[in-house]
């Protein structure tokens, strides 16, 4: 046998047991199946109101029977139905002993902060009533806050929800002459959004 | 004529009807010209509210459904804006698409008090209008957006459906 017969007949060799191999390899059955688009995305939590960063009150020179009433518009704007709950973060001075508080839910045709023009009490009524000394110590974190819903049948806050707080301050007539001179200090109403 | 030639005349005029009929069903069953036989866009805005910044209409009802909306084709809508702040406003809108499908292609143009606040781009919106309403305490303004395709476009819209956010962004004014 020639040299070159021995070599086709070896490439040949080579070839047929590669093909087989190849046809082993290939050859297997298959199938697969996927479940494709799979997305998480987070909701929002978003409450805000319409004082544009001023405050509702600031009295001066106040005296016994002296009031005054303010509304501000909380609109909640966040994607995951939410509870509000409102209290105030601030160490309350010493006249707030003698300065009745009155928060009263409602609607306002037309808001425009801090004016209460046109507004309508919820039929509920005042969601708190007492004085500010007492707000300040009874209602000072999301824990101990005032909770409050839209309306008078909502148990919860939803999108484009939106509420009007009439504020009342009052220093009461009957504030004695050791209330002169203090002061309630500078205090913050909170109205904190947390999902449900 | 002769019964032969007679044949032969109702033949060809049968052969005719027919290759009349063929190529009407072929003429009517062949897509329409032009952007017609493609699916259309559509937008869709709606206005976000703010504690700032009332808006009517409030949402989820929209300021703008645009239909099918082809190159050349438009919609508009109307959006009011009031301030219920104690400070006079400066109020842009900023657009938040809820994809990019249309962001090069669609353009929008926002006129308030014959002034116009924005004209250019879906994306351009999305850093807001370069100019803004001024607003006092308690005051409204109306805004007219207009949404459309070029009419020079030719393709990357079609079948796109795009949600558009407008939200205002106030900068209160001293």
């Amino acid at each position: 046998m020639k040299t070159t017969t021995k070599v086709l007949l070896t490439a040949l060799c080579v070839g047929a047991l590669g093909s087989l191999a190849a046809m082993g390899v290939f050859g297997a059955f298959s199938a697969t199946t996927s479940n494709a688009g799979n997305t998480i995305t987070a909701g929002t939590v978003s409450i805000a109101d319409n004082d544009a960063g001023a405050a509702m009150y600031s009295l001066a020179a106040a005296k016994p029977g002296d009031s005054v009433s303010k509304c501000i518009k909380v609109t909640y704007t966040g994607s995951i139905d939410a509870d509000v709950r409102i209290y105030t973060p601030s160490t309350i001075g010493s006249l707030g002993q003698y300065v009745d508080l009155t928060i009263t839910p409602g609607t306002q045709t037309t808001s425009t902060f801090p004016s209460c023009t046109g507004f309508t009490a919820d039929s509920g009524g005042a969601i708190y009533t007492g004085t500010l000394q007492n707000f300040g110590s009874a209602k000072n974190s999301y824990a101990t806050g005032v909770v409050d819903n839209p309306g008078t049948t909502a148990t919860k806050w939803v999108a484009n929800d939106a509420v009007v707080y009439q504020v009342t301050a009052t220093l009461q007539s009957s504030a004695p002459d050791a209330a002169q001179g203090l002061t309630t200090g500078s205090h913050t109403f909170t109205w904190e959004a947390r999902n449900q | 004529m002769s019964s032969l030639s007679a044949d032969r005349f109702t033949r060809a005029i049968g052969a005719a009807i027919g290759l009349a009929l063929v190529a009407a069903l072929i003429v009517a069953a062949r897509p329409a010209g032009g952007h017609g036989g493609v699916l259309p866009a559509s937008l869709r805005f709606t206005a976000v509210l703010d504690g700032a910044v009332a808006v009517e209409p409030a949402p989820p009802k929209p300021l703008l459904e645009s239909g099918p909306l082809r190159p050349g084709s438009h919609a508009s809508g109307r959006l009011t804006l009031r301030n219920q702040t104690g400070g006079t406003l400066a109020v842009r809108l900023r657009a938040e698409p809820n994809s990019t499908a249309l962001d090069g292609i669609a353009r929008v143009r926002l006129l308030s008090g014959g002034q116009t606040l924005a004209d250019g781009t879906l994306q351009a919106l999305r850093q807001g209008s370069a100019e803004a309403v001024r607003l006092r305490p308690g005051a409204a303004a109306k805004v007219r957006v207009v949404a459309w395709i070029p009419a020079e476009v030719e393709t990357g819209y079609e079948g796109r459906r795009v949600a558009v956010a407008l939200e205002p962004v106030e900068e209160p004014l001293s």
